[in-house]
């Protein structure tokens, strides 16, 4: 099992063992991994109506996944949902009565298109009662 | 044109075909958007002077900033500096006639070194009205 190392001074390099390497450092990450960036927001207030973050999208890609981190209990089922810049509606994320400070909710196995230039929104249905705020990370492949 | 797949119990694997493949999963990005790196942040009011700050982890090259308004913003349009080190490396106008929730202006073009650990800054002269929050968006090129 060779070990694959591209490596500046010595062109490809490879030696016993496995796995690929750049300068001799392990790269661990998958291809989709590798293909993923990360946008994150946060919607203030998940109590209030329609509250929401539209946060601008860099590249364009696939949005693959979702994920939410309240800050409190929201008192109530609360809805998060997930737009594109089209309007259309991608999914909620649901956050449970009596979460807690940190819970992670989530949407995934999401195949939805995102351009350069655009956003992404995340609207609070208002389901909340006490005055908890969401922490959003959205997943985009390229 | 040879396909490169670098699987971990064969090593360097090329066959026909073109791409570059980690354990038979095309890596679809290019070098470029592998070396990029995606930060956010946000500024709570656009219509009042204020400022916002995003910490480098890596040193680069800043390229382009993007910013998605989270209301209509009216009487005059907001200008947003974006400054490294401590100065500035162009700016943003967010129109306010017309605006709306989910506008998307940017800041393209850009050639701005930044290094490890030092704060990009985005300053809003707060030319207009309406106490909306605006989410930004940078690539870094590593």
């Amino acid at each position: 099992m060779p070990k694959i190392d591209f490596n500046d001074a010595k062109g490809v390099v490879s030696t016993a063992g496995s796995g690929w390497l750049r300068n001799g450092v392990e790269i661990s990450a998958s291809a989709g991994q590798l293909d993923r960036y990360t946008l994150t927001g946060k919607i203030t207030g998940l109590n209030s109506g329609g509250e929401h973050v539209y946060v601008p999208v860099p590249a364009t890609g696939t949005l693959v996944a979702v994920y939410s981190s309240v800050s409190g209990d929201p008192g109530a089922i609360t809805l998060i949902r997930v737009h594109n810049a089209a309007g259309s509606s991608l999914g909620d994320i649901t956050i449970a009565n009596a979460s807690s400070a940190g819970d992670v909710d989530m949407l995934l196995a999401l195949s939805s298109a995102v351009t350069a230039g655009t956003y992404l929104r995340a609207i609070s249905d208002n389901g909340a009662t006490n005055a908890v705020d969401a922490y959003i990370t959205f997943v985009i492949e390229r | 044109m040879p396909k490169m797949n670098v699987i971990p119990s064969k090593g360097l694997v090329q066959s026909p075909g073109s791409g570059f493949l980690i354990d038979g999963a095309t890596v679809a990005s290019s070098a470029q958007s592998l070396d990029q790196l995606i930060l956010t942040t946000v500024l709570l009011n656009v219509s009042s002077v204020s400022e916002t700050f995003v910490v480098t982890p890596h040193a680069g090259t800043l390229t382009a900033v993007y910013s998605s308004l989270g209301g209509a913003i009216a009487a005059g349009d907001a200008t947003l500096t974006v400054k490294v080190g401590g100065s500035s490396a162009g700016t943003i106008t967010i129109a306010n006639v017309g605006s709306a929730a989910g506008d998307v202006d940017s800041l393209t073009g850009l050639s701005t070194a930044v290094t490890q650990a030092s704060a990009i800054e985005v300053e809003t002269n707060g030319g207009s009205t309406n106490a909306v929050s605006v989410n930004l968006t940078f690539v870094i090129e590593r």
